[in-house]
């Protein structure tokens, strides 16, 4: 057996040292963890010192200790949100009922798999990004995407936590599960569509971080408010790291416009829809951006699920996982009569209906997400603004290219009406990323590590990690 | 309740009953003695009580939907009863026993209530008391023992009497049930008889459903007890049915068995097809209101 002392080696919360159980599951599952994490990390940069986020507590002290750190020697840990006192449950049948510290045992399946899914995403984005060093744009991107791999791991880790504690025999071996899916497999992918996807490009990565991980965020959110307490603190001390995935993402396209439109107006150009002439430039013409937001955003809505889910109405009712800022609205919480306008393809157009509101919770979600994105189009619009050049980026209605749910048997273009098969193969690449496309934004990936320097196609940031100067070392790559 | 060589503890919040069966408390020499004993003799007066507690729950307690079946005793003391039974069965005396015995665990095979056994530190499932381990919906054995109980880890064991004097409704062993179409799988336990199989071993060779350590056991217990007392219980009572029941029919089993319990329990009873019935309610997201009684 393994002389690790796992207590000390493990920031934690969770009295880790005087949890025999929890401690055996541990000492069986982390040298597994770190193969996988060998295996199927980021590729090529183990061994090199990473100026990284580490989280030690929860506290505003602890939970972001910076320094420089090899990324398998990373210190994982299991933190949870401090506990509310006299916490009750906020929703469902079980409302006003104070909240759960053990699994009821009703609801284990129905936790166990939420548990599963939630941590199946995790390690699943790390092993899509695992070859993005390679092209990274410069050393403080490299270091950004080196820093959201550790948290999806330390992710992984929350969600293990959470098994290994609640759910006995089942529970590790659902652990050991996460580690033997993988991302895109054929016989053993990971569990959602979206991430057995490839991220191939950089400019994947800060899309997939703006929509993707902000489907996580939502996710988090609703399992934040869930009525077993383990699970509404380990997902809101996740939260706090999620923001960061999602400020990487946001501020990595919106430097990509920055980067575009000033070499537009370097060189006179006036029509921001000609691709050639942007691409001779060497940068990401804004057409193909409007692309890559069509992709991402229509494969992360698929993760919502089905419109009308009983599933979801059976989390809700049961208490355990609720609606984006669940305390927030003003309504039963148990939606008993309620109804919620879900859109639908009625007589050949899509309408909206109103359905029964405990069948539409994802729906529901989806719309707060979808308001969220809003948001970050307002954002990436500015700078157009900003650099005068006349753009605007916009996210396709909801029912584009869907492989899930309501829309998913029918072709729908991105202003929301539909379209024939024909009309369909005829534009789909004016309106998704061409493999002409793909190929362009491949051919701009080169590594820059130079220190402070970065690739053409891209700005540089407003300000360094944890206020570090424009030449800050992120990657000691010597 | 509480009877010879058993006692019956309800937990009406829980739903359940744990039946702890007694293991000998003195030692039967021969024939002549069980003879004299009656009544009185172990084996007897033990399926006696079972019997009795069997019934009494099925009518006095509608809602008690789970029973647990737990042992306490020496093993050795236990199998030299089992081997008395098994010497002198074809005495008329220790016949009618035998063919109570099976009466009695054929009350186990067609409950409409769900069944586990326990087996502990400190249990005798042995010889045809271990029957009612292959009689129950899910058996739990410890493996190892639980903190600060000194008490060597449970073991069980096999006797001839699991294969072939006791049959269920179906004409078929326990055993020959659990293992159908495997007759290596029964040969090779028949090697088996009279060793003492630790969980390991028990789980390895089937006889137990699962063998959760010290640090699991609590837990799985709780959560097992748990689920399954929010099902609905004329859903489990089919399920369960069919899993007991596996292979062949007969006369009986046709009317004791699955196809008795899918028809009077579950096609046509309020909880699926009633107002607050699962069938009625699903797709809605609200939860169906059982009418948790099980007769």
């Amino acid at each position: 057996m393994s002389q690790v002392d796992y207590t000390t080696l493990i920031p934690n919360n969770v009295d880790l040292s005087s949890d025999a159980r929890l401690q055996r599951a541990m000492e069986q599952w982390y040298p597994k963890y770190l193969d996988w994490w060998n295996d199927m990390g980021p590729n090529g940069f183990q061994g090199f010192d990473v100026y990284l986020r580490t989280a030690v507590g929860v506290d505003s002290e602890g939970w972001a200790k910076f320094g420089y750190v090899k990324m398998p020697e990373y210190r994982w840990g299991i933190l949870l949100a401090p506990q509310v006192e006299n916490r009750k449950i906020a929703f469902g049948e079980h409302i006003g009922e104070p909240v759960w510290h053990e699994v009821p045992g009703e609801y284990r399946a129905m936790i166990r798999r939420l548990c599963v899914i939630q941590g199946d995403t995790e390690p699943a984005s790390v092993e899509q990004q695992r070859y993005l060093g390679e092209t990274a744009p410069s050393l403080y991107d490299m270091r950004n995407v080196f820093q959201v791999n550790v948290e999806e791991g330390r992710h992984l880790w929350a969600m293990v936590y959470m098994l290994q504690k609640y759910f006995g025999r089942d529970g590790r071996e659902e652990a050991e599960g996460l580690l033997q899916r993988r991302s895109g497999d054929k016989d053993r992918p990971r569990i959602l569509g979206a991430f057995n996807e490839k991220t191939p490009d950089w400019v994947s990565f800060f899309m997939f971080t703006t929509f993707t991980d902000r489907d996580g965020k939502m996710q988090l959110e609703s399992l934040a408010q869930s009525g077993f307490d383990p699970l509404s603190r380990t997902c809101r001390f996740m939260l706090t790291e999620e923001g960061h995935h999602m400020f990487v993402g946001r501020t990595g396209v919106e430097r990509i416009i920055q980067r575009t439109c000033q070499a537009l107006n370097e060189n006179g150009i006036t029509d921001p829809g000609d691709i050639d002439k942007a691409r001779s430039l060497g940068v990401v013409d804004l057409p193909t951006i409007q692309k890559k937001i069509n992709f991402h955003y229509s494969v992360t809505l698929d993760l919502f699920g089905a419109e009308i889910s009983t599933n979801a109405a059976n989390s809700f009712n049961a208490g355990i996982k609720g609606r984006f800022n669940e305390a927030k609205i003003d309504d039963d919480h148990q939606l008993k009569s309620d109804t919620y306008p879900v859109a639908q393809i009625i007589d050949g157009a899509v309408k909206t209906q109103e359905v029964p509101a405990l069948t539409a919770i994802n729906t529901r979600l989806a719309d707060d997400f979808i308001g969220d994105c809003e948001s970050v189009m307002k954002r990436w619009n500015r700078v157009f603004t900003e650099q005068n050049v006349d753009f605007q980026l916009r996210l396709p209605h909801r029912a584009f290219h869907r492989a899930v749910g309501e829309f998913s048997e029918v072709r729908i273009d991105p202003n929301g009406n539909l379209v024939t098969e024909e009309e369909w193969q005829l534009k789909k690449n004016h309106w998704l990323p061409s493999n002409d496309d793909l190929e362009y934004i491949l051919s701009l990936m080169e590594q820059e590590v130079r220190p402070g320097k970065f690739a053409n196609w891209i700005a540089p940031p407003r300000a360094g990690i944890n206020g570090q100067v424009g030449d800050f070392e992120y990657v000691k790559l010597n | 309740m509480s009877y010879p060589y058993l006692e019956v503890d309800l937990d009406r919040t829980g739903r359940s009953a744990t039946l702890k069966i007694q293991g000998p408390s003195r030692e039967t020499k021969d024939l002549e003695d069980i003879k004299n004993q009656g009544v009185n003799f172990w084996p007897l007066a033990v399926l006696r009580a079972l019997d009795d507690a069997l019934l009494s729950l099925r009518f006095n307690e509608p809602e008690i939907g789970t029973l647990i079946i737990t042992s306490e005793g020496d093993v050795a003391k236990v199998e030299h009863d089992d081997q008395l039974l098994y010497e002198h069965q074809q005495d008329w005396f220790v016949r009618e026993i035998l063919l109570f015995a099976q009466r009695v665990f054929k009350r186990v095979d067609v409950t409409s209530r769900t069944t586990f056994a326990l087996v502990e530190q400190g249990s005798c499932f042995a010889g045809f008391l271990a029957d009612l381990l292959f009689a129950v919906d899910r058996s739990y054995m410890l493996d190892g023992q639980l903190e600060g109980d000194q008490r060597p880890a449970p073991k069980i064991s096999l006797s001839r009497l699991n294969f072939g004097l006791l049959k269920m409704p179906n004409g078929l062993t326990r055993l020959e049930t659990r293992f159908l179409g495997e007759p290596e799988t029964l040969e090779r336990l028949r090697g088996q008889i009279g060793e003492l199989l630790g969980a390991g071993d028990a789980l390895g060779a089937g006889l137990v459903t699962f063998a959760p350590d010290s640090i699991d056991w609590e837990d799985e217990i709780r959560l097992l007890l748990e689920e399954r007392a929010s099902f609905s219980p004329d859903a489990l009572t089919g399920m369960e049915a069919n899993l007991r029941f596996a292979g062949p029919e007969t006369l009986e089993s046709k009317i004791f068995g699955r196809l008795s319990a899918w028809q009077n329990w579950i096609f046509q009873r309020p909880n699926a097809v009633g107002e607050d019935g699962a069938l009625k309610l699903y797709g809605t997201g609200k939860r169906a209101n059982y009418d948790r009684r099980r007769i």
